[in-house]
């Protein structure tokens, strides 16, 4: 999709506090397919495709309002039930762990990445200005969640936070296949770095620079033995300059 | 007194009454909105997907995917009979509405045109 449609639907996805993963998933397939839509008919209409990405999210509206106005018809109830029956089962099923030696740290890491990870700030610790995403993949079993994005002025740096989880709580480790996961050199647009997975708390932050400024997205690629997958994240330049 | 049950949302009644004629998905609601309105309503397109949510929540629409023949996955909408329900009576309300209003500008206006 292209990144000025996944933007808008990451802004509108990222006021949804009070929907679950399905929902939100939902919710981004529903809009990118509504956007694809109107993109095609302006294509037909002779606009270009840079043009028709620009003119389809326009005629949306305001993001943060549609976002709202949809987070509204979820139930605040229900957001409560979900996560009171996470605690239960967790309650219930320490005991066992703590018997069979499991780390407190490992589990606590993992349960709080899927249910909060923007509460990790890591790049504004870094003097990043940041912006809200919310771009998500299921890899293998691993569920990989760019949180963060983020621009540093006196480098030139754009910076990405990425939350990596297993579909499996239990999990102590994530596999090293997810250390492949670097900016796609590719484009040429950027040269980057990123420090290594924290194994006790699933997330990474990845640091590139642009060889022209303001790039409207970052592509972050797994490519290796003939397996590839792509996460485009938008970069809103309007919240990284403020 | 009774409390007034709340009206719908113009704009929730104009979606029930596109859906009372066919299953649709979102973009092809805002085609046929304007089309069939002869573009008086061009709503920001975005404000229809809550306004769709909504009427699943209360059970007025159910929603289901179906693959187009591009391959993209579209979720198309469906009246229910709850939704029937609530188009008749909203129409109905909306029609007397609509009189009323008719009555009274039918003696303004020949003022204004004069």
């Amino acid at each position: 999709m292209d990144a000025r449609c996944e933007a808008f639907c990451a802004r509108v996805l990222a006021r949804l506090t009070r929907a679950d993963r399905v929902e939100k998933n939902r919710i981004r397939e529903e809009l990118a397919a509504h956007l694809e839509d109107r993109m095609e008919v302006l294509a037909e209409a002779g606009y270009t495709p840079a043009e028709a990405a620009e003119r389809a999210v326009r005629d949306m509206g305001d993001p943060a309002e549609i976002g709202d106005a949809l987070n509204a018809q979820f139930s605040r109830f229900w957001g409560w039930v979900r996560s009171l029956s996470c605690l239960l089962v967790v309650a219930l099923l320490l005991p066992t762990l703590l018997s069979v030696g499991y780390d407190l740290t490992v589990i606590r890491g993992s349960l709080t990445r899927r249910s909060d990870p923007a509460q990790y700030h890591t790049l504004n610790e870094k003097n990043f200005a940041t912006a809200e995403v919310d771009v998500r993949f299921l890899f293998k079993d691993i569920d990989l969640q760019v949180y963060e994005t983020g621009y540093k002025e006196s480098s030139g740096e754009i910076g990405v936070s990425v939350a990596a989880y297993p579909v499996n709580p239990f999990l102590r480790e994530l596999p090293d296949y997810l250390d492949m996961l670097t900016f796609d050199e590719e484009e040429a647009l950027y040269s980057g770095s990123s420090s290594s997975w924290d194994r006790g708390y699933s997330h990474r932050m990845m640091r590139c620079t642009p060889n022209e400024p303001y790039p409207d997205h970052v592509t972050l690629v797994y490519d290796h033995y003939g397996e590839r997958f792509e996460l485009t994240v938008p970069l809103d330049w309007e919240v990284l300059t403020e | 007194m009774a409390a007034k049950k709340k009206s719908l949302e113009h704009a929730s009644l104009l979606v029930l009454g596109l859906l009372a004629a066919e299953d649709m998905y979102g973009y092809q609601m805002i085609v046929e909105l304007e089309r069939r309105s002869d573009h008086t309503f061009q709503m920001k397109e975005g404000t229809l997907y809550p306004i769709l949510h909504g009427l699943e929540q209360e059970g007025a629409v159910e929603a289901y995917e179906q693959q187009a023949p591009t391959g993209r996955m579209r979720r198309y909408y469906h009246l229910t009979r709850k939704g029937q329900a609530l188009l008749h009576t909203e129409a109905e309300a909306w029609r007397s509405y609509a009189h009323g209003v008719d009555a009274v500008l039918h003696g303004i206006l020949p003022l204004a045109e004069a």
